[in-house]
């Protein structure tokens, strides 16, 4: 047992940060961070909440002066952004990043120095949103900003910090979402097959994707938005060409995905906690998942259902309206679901099981309300008032916020260790869902009657005051039973009974360990059989002689670096072992940068962006950069030989190609989103180009295609020569560099013969945005080639350590060359197929 | 080191009943099918209303009636193959099953259930988004 002890500890070593404040900056594992997540998230929930008092407190009579319409504007922005983009989100990404390895039978994420860069790129976002209180600059536009509210000519600095906090927070988000799909992909225990995965973790991964995609787009909108505040691009401005109703499109294309990628992984927690409610297997796991996914498809397509009001063609309304109505039958099976695995069972009453059942009652209320608003004439009756206030509550709060805190009734004591007080979880349910439906159910007809919503005060004469009063009596309710929760959450951290390793005899692999758990989570990886591990007791039932080779070869190794089991993306085979990197600084260096060229942005100080610019380049570069001495000690250790299992993976079995194509994926988006805005501005203009613009010659861009295509196919005959022989790639290396420089080229030589700026109308904003971002994924793809130079001269023998990055090079250089026919066909084919 | 009974939990013994391509493709073509359907009408509904489309009739009908069904047919048809793929290889599997409960046969049964099911409400959504075409038959 000693010997057991020391061999543990010395793991638990390898797999924790230094002590003190330098490990508290260099972390990178996924518990602490995930707990950091959730935490900072609650802190932000704290203040979004106190925002909503003083809304409500404002509305409680009519022609009340309490607050005032500017700082009503100010609050209900901020605590509209606070929740959506600073609490939800953060807190439903980082209990994925603290439970998943748990869930799955993994040691850690996948690429845990993102880990660490996307909380602190959240956590400075979030600083910067609320830095406009200290220089009173709050921005008041909405949490949705719509133009021309907030374009340059109607709103202050305040929607600049706004937007840039923002995109922080969603470079964080995508980050975490691309973190949370690999993980899922490639980090399962042996055996836990698609089929067997828990339907938290298929939730997290169908939002996870949809994060991907969603974020991406809203990225895409923002950065257009503050070009049009900070350097004069018109895309947002109809005086110049551009359309007011574009940010609406973009915005809805992230903001109604977006309240699935709250919902979904909620759903996610109520299967756990129903499964371990009915203490039986959930019914209908394969319509469950099929509902999940559907939902993720779905809510893209239903973006116009928030913009009936605009004026879109009836026709357009119409298909909305039949998709939007479809999202109800996937919703209909996961509720039905529910209550067929909880039918004939005698669910014990606990804090966890109340917030199940609130939560059906409030989020089927929502959903019914739901399908009203998506019918284009009671929408028109009732937009912008406060019956969608009330629906919308019905479905983030019933939908998503008591499922959360059924999640957290149900993991705090594993995260801690500690039980949370029951009697105390009763209390607070009570006190927040009868306060919940005496705030949000009167708006209802407060809407019907016509109260409308984003206005600070009303008329008298709408008699409403009555209601308005019992809505901010139940806000007062409510609030005391949030605080009931954290003081319950306060003294279990304090004083709690122990919980155990299993409190809730609960079926997946995070309560085969212990509460809390150890920093590596799973000192030999776990074996998975069944859809329900821990119900079935063969999780380590040894059928398999070579899993359990590997699986004997993992147990408690390696000790000279951090590595976990990559699996087969469909079965969960055993393909490799993933090494993973320590402690590190570089995550926060990188999110610093990128805080610094932002604060110099809003200051309006180039010095600082630049400097903030070069810091995020050399951080990334220092990140990227392959380390032969770290390869080396990989290779040296002798776990490949043990495992029979490759460290240095390629292919399928590489977490790396797999961010590859995710980072290749966003890019995707945001061309997308960039060609969207293209040909929508191109409709509703008059000519296209415009009058007084000449359409760019051709023949340079024809050039610049060819340059990239030969670019890329000189990598790929770079790549060919490494696989096949030792023989050195480099004749098709400088190729590929030579090719892709001289594209450059003539890309930036085809700007100047341009007779138009990026500000004179909205077609030279468009154009020279997408032209400049492809630019910049060309000289991507440059630097990386010389990055692959610089590793493999002297080595090109090396074939194993060639192998990835020379892979990763190769899908570079495709998605680039995909991008370059996509703008060409866009920019300088299209004009002339469609004309003007 | 392979002989049977090592590669027995992941792998069937030869070639399995459903190949990965197969299995994606029933997967994945119902929703991008959907997808693509309802770019095709936002595209249609909104641009070709705009441009006109509708007072350009065609054998009694606008063109963008005719683009609409056009688009509703083409990804109908896509999600359809799809499912009809998911219920094949939900067959091969079922009989491979009974011999083999590989994870690996095991695993892509379950897709193709998914697939068949999903494919089958993509389906669906496909046609009931196109009953807003057949009101709009001759304008927007």
């Amino acid at each position: 047992m000693n010997g057991a002890g020391t061999r543990e500890e010395r793991f638990t070593r390898l797999w924790s940060a230094p002590p003190g404040l330098r490990g508290w900056l260099t972390e990178v594992n996924n518990q602490p961070l995930g707990k950091r997540f959730m935490i900072t998230a609650l802190i932000f929930f704290l203040l979004g909440g106190l925002q909503a008092l003083f809304l409500r407190a404002q509305l409680t009579v009519s022609g009340n002066d309490l607050i005032g319409p500017e700082v009503y504007n100010q609050l209900f922005t901020m605590h509209g952004s606070t929740m959506m983009y600073l609490f939800t989100v953060p807190l439903l990404e980082g209990l994925a990043l603290y439970l998943l390895p748990l869930m799955l039978g993994s040691r850690d994420v996948a690429f845990p120095r993102l880990t660490a860069f996307s909380y602190w790129a959240y956590l400075f976002g979030g600083i910067i949103f609320y830095a406009s209180f200290l220089f009173d600059v709050v921005p008041d536009a909405g949490w949705f900003a719509y133009t021309p509210l907030s374009g340059p000519r109607f709103s202050g600095a305040g929607v600049d910090l706004w937007l840039l906090g923002l995109a922080l927070v969603e470079v964080a988000g995508i980050t975490a979402g691309i973190e949370i799909v690999v993980t899922i992909l490639k980090f399962r225990a042996p055996g836990m097959s698609l089929n067997r995965m828990p339907i938290f973790i298929w939730a997290m991964l169908v939002a996870g994707v949809m994060i991907i995609f969603a974020f991406t787009t809203l990225l895409t909108a923002t950065f257009m938005l503050e070009l049009d505040r900070a350097v004069g691009t018109a895309f947002f401005d109809p005086g110049r060409g551009g359309n007011t109703l574009l940010w609406q499109h973009l915005f809805w294309f992230f903001g109604h995905p977006e309240v699935y990628i709250m919902f979904i992984p909620a759903t996610g927690i109520i299967s756990m906690v129903v499964t371990m409610m009915a203490r039986r297997a959930l019914v209908g796991y394969p319509l469950i998942v099929t509902a999940t996914v559907l939902i993720g498809f779905i809510s893209f397509g239903l973006w116009v259902h928030h913009m009936y009001t605009t004026g879109l063609p009836d026709l357009a309304m119409a298909f909305f309206t039949a998709a939007s109505l479809m999202i109800g039958i996937a919703s209909g099976i996961q509720v039905f679901a529910w209550i067929a695995t909880l039918w004939g069972t005698r669910p014990r009453i606990s804090p966890q099981a109340l917030f199940v059942f609130g939560f059906l009652f409030i989020f089927v209320l929502g959903g019914i309300t739901g399908v009203m608003v998506a019918v284009v004439p009671f929408d028109w009756q009732v937009h912008d008032t406060f019956f969608i206030v009330a629906h919308f509550h019905y479905v983030l709060i019933g939908g998503v916020i008591f499922p959360l805190l059924a999640g957290i009734h149900y993991w705090f004591p594993k995260i801690t260790g500690r039980l949370l007080n029951e009697g105390l979880g009763n209390h607070s349910f009570w006190w927040i869902f009868l306060g919940f439906n005496a705030t949000f159910f009167p708006m209802h007809i407060m809407g019907l009657l016509g109260m409308p919503r984003r206005v600070y005060t009303y008329p008298q004469e709408l008699g409403l005051d009555g209601l308005n009063i019992l809505a901010t009596v139940g806000a007062a309710v409510m609030t005391i039973g949030f605080l009931l929760f954290l003081w319950n959450c306060w003294k279990a951290l304090r004083d709690g009974a122990l919980a155990g390793d299993d409190p809730w005899h609960g079926d997946s692999l995070e309560w085969s360990v212990s509460s809390p758990p150890p920093v590596y989570s799973f000192i030999r990886p776990p074996m998975v059989r069944s859809r329900h591990p821990q119900w079935i007791s063969e999780m380590d039932d040894s059928r398999d002689p070579w899993v359990e080779r590997v699986r004997d070869a993992m147990d408690c190794a390696p000790m000279e670096f951090r590595a976990t089991l990559v699996t087969d993306t469909s079965h969960a085979k055993p393909e490799a072992v993933q090494p993973l990197p320590g402690p590190s600084h570089l995550p926060l260096v990188v999110a610093t940068g990128l805080l610094l060229a932002f604060v110099g942005v809003l200051m309006k100080f180039h010095l600082l962006s630049i400097g903030g610019t070069v810091v995020t380049i050399i951080g990334l570069v220092s990140w990227l950069w392959p380390d032969r001495a770290w390869i080396d000690l990989v290779r040296s250790s002798g776990i490949a030989a043990a495992t029979g299992l490759p460290v240095l993976a390629t292919g399928r079995g590489s977490t790396d190609r797999w961010a590859m194509l995710s980072f290749l994926a966003v890019l995707a988006t945001a061309f997308g989103a960039l060609f969207y805005t293209y040909f929508y501005l191109q409709l509703f203009s008059d000519s296209w180009p415009p009058d007084g613009i000449t359409r760019p010659a051709i023949v340079l861009p024809v050039i610049a295609l060819v340059l990239a295509l030969g670019a890329a196919f000189m990598a790929w005959l770079a790549r060919r020569r490494s696989d096949t022989s030792t023989d050195s790639p480099m004749l098709f290396l400088a190729g590929a560099l030579v090719l892709g420089g001289g594209s450059g080229v003539c890309h930036v030589l085809g700007w100047t013969h341009l007779n138009f700026t990026a500000v004179e109308h909205a077609y030279g904003s468009v154009f020279w945005v997408i032209s400049g971002v492809l630019l910049l994924t060309l000289l991507l793809a440059l630097i990386f080639t010389v990055a692959v130079i610089t590793f493999g001269k002297g080595h090109w023998d090396d074939r194993e350590a060639l192998a990835l990055p020379m892979e990763l090079m190769v899908l570079l250089w495709g998605g680039l060359a995909i991008a370059t026919v996509s703008v060409f066909a866009v920019l300088h084919v299209s004009p002339i197929l469609l004309g003007s | 080191m392979k002989g049977k009974r090592e590669t027995l939990d992941y792998d069937v013994a030869g070639t399995p009943p459903v190949s990965r391509a197969t299995s994606r493709f029933s997967l994945l073509a119902g929703g991008i099918a959907w997808f693509l359907h309802l770019i095709a009408v936002y595209v249609i509904g909104e641009f070709g209303c705009v441009a006109g489309w509708g007072e350009w009739i065609v054998g009694g009908l606008s063109m963008v009636a005719w683009s609409l069904i056009a688009a509703t047919v083409l990804t109908a048809a896509l999600a359809g193959a799809a499912a009809l793929t998911a219920v094949r290889s939900r067959k091969l599997l079922g009989m491979a099953l009974g011999d083999d409960e590989a994870v690996q046969v095991e695993n892509r049964a379950f897709v193709a259930r998914l697939a068949f099911l999903a494919n089958g409400v993509f389906l669906f959504v496909i046609l009931v988004q196109a009953i807003p075409i057949f009101h709009f038959l001759q304008a927007c």
